[in-house]
């Protein structure tokens, strides 16, 4: 208090908070980009998934089990056994008979 | 106090503490900014996740729908056609036997008839209207078909969207005159079904093997005639 409201050494404090301030912007946007890096890295390795489920649910390399696709009109409905394909560890199907 | 502190804020000597804020602040939006870019991506990719099995989903009911009408069996049968007098008129047809999937639900839309302009005032009769018969013939149309219909196309499997089909005919029918369209989610496609069946390159073993129909006596129902007589 003494130094803040002398008019000697105020460069002092001030530098003092400055630096702590300072610290402060460089910590939260340290933890930002970290966190904005890990959040790219993690798209980017879905995406990677991503890619790898679609490759394999259109080539049809992976079969996931039988289904059962049901075609409804206004006129009834039939059932069509069907063989789906994808990754597990993925939501992507597509099937064919 | 506060004064002097304002006038230490506003100061000019030295490092100034307002620098500092403000450089707070720059790095709390540079840092925001990065981390809603990085969201957005994630954002992003999930909506792409979506859409992709709307794709997928879309092109598989595609697919099933092709296969399902080409594993038809194309067939010459002979069709029975009452002309408004005491005789009956037979003429051949393109017809698709239905093998119990999809074609059994279209199959009336999709199977044509050759001379359209006549015959098109028939009804095409199913297989279960005759015993034990393989062969499908037709009536006098009692119902007018329509020109558009929509299937719903959906999966015992949380994963496969539902797939709206619109099937549109064209005045012919036929397999090869049939435009589909597929809607799933917000992807959306269109084809064009074309099977071509050929009447007179299968004419030849069909003419022999097909069947015959033609009202009974009573005209009360359409019988199966081999070589001219009546089976039943």
């Amino acid at each position: 208090m003494k130094k803040l409201l002398s008019s000697r050494g105020e460069t002092i404090v001030e530098t003092l908070t400055s630096i702590a301030l300072l610290a402060l912007a460089m910590a939260i946007l340290a933890t930002m980009l970290t966190a904005a890096y890990r959040l790219d890295k993690s798209a980017e390795e879905e995406e990677e998934r991503l890619s790898a489920a679609l490759r394999s649910a259109e080539l049809f390399t992976n079969t996931v089990g039988s289904k059962n696709i049901t075609i409804t009109s206004d006129s009834g409905s039939v059932s069509v056994g069907v063989e789906a394909y994808g990754e597990p560890n993925s939501s992507l199907r597509t099937y064919k008979k | 106090m506060i004064h002097r502190f304002k006038e230490k804020l506003h100061g000019n000597r030295g490092a100034s503490t307002v620098f500092a804020i403000i450089l707070l602040l720059i790095c709390s939006f540079a840092g925001s900014a990065a981390l809603a870019s990085a969201n957005t991506n994630i954002s992003r990719f999930d909506k792409r996740v979506e859409y992709q099995q709307s794709y997928l989903s879309a092109s598989s009911a595609a697919r099933l729908i092709i296969d399902e009408i080409k594993s038809c069996e194309p067939i010459t049968a002979t069709v029975a056609n009452k002309n408004g007098e005491a005789d009956f008129d037979f003429a051949y047809g393109s017809l698709l036997r239905p093998n119990g999937g999809l074609c059994q639900l279209i199959w009336e839309d999709i199977c044509k008839i050759t001379e359209s302009a006549f015959y098109a005032e028939a009804d095409l009769v199913r297989e279960d209207s005759f015993d034990g018969s393989a062969w499908q013939g037709m009536a006098l149309r009692s119902v007018d078909l329509p020109d558009e219909r929509e299937l719903i196309i959906s999966a015992d499997d949380e994963n496969i969207m539902a797939v709206t089909a619109r099937l549109s005919y064209s005045e012919e029918r036929g397999a090869e005159n049939l435009h589909v369209s597929l809607l799933c989610g917000e992807y959306g496609l269109g084809f064009d079904v074309g099977i071509e069946v050929d009447i007179s390159g299968i004419a030849p073993i069909s003419h022999e093997a097909a069947a015959e129909f033609k009202f009974n006596t009573d005209r009360t129902e359409i019988v199966r005639t081999d070589g001219g007589e009546e089976s039943r």
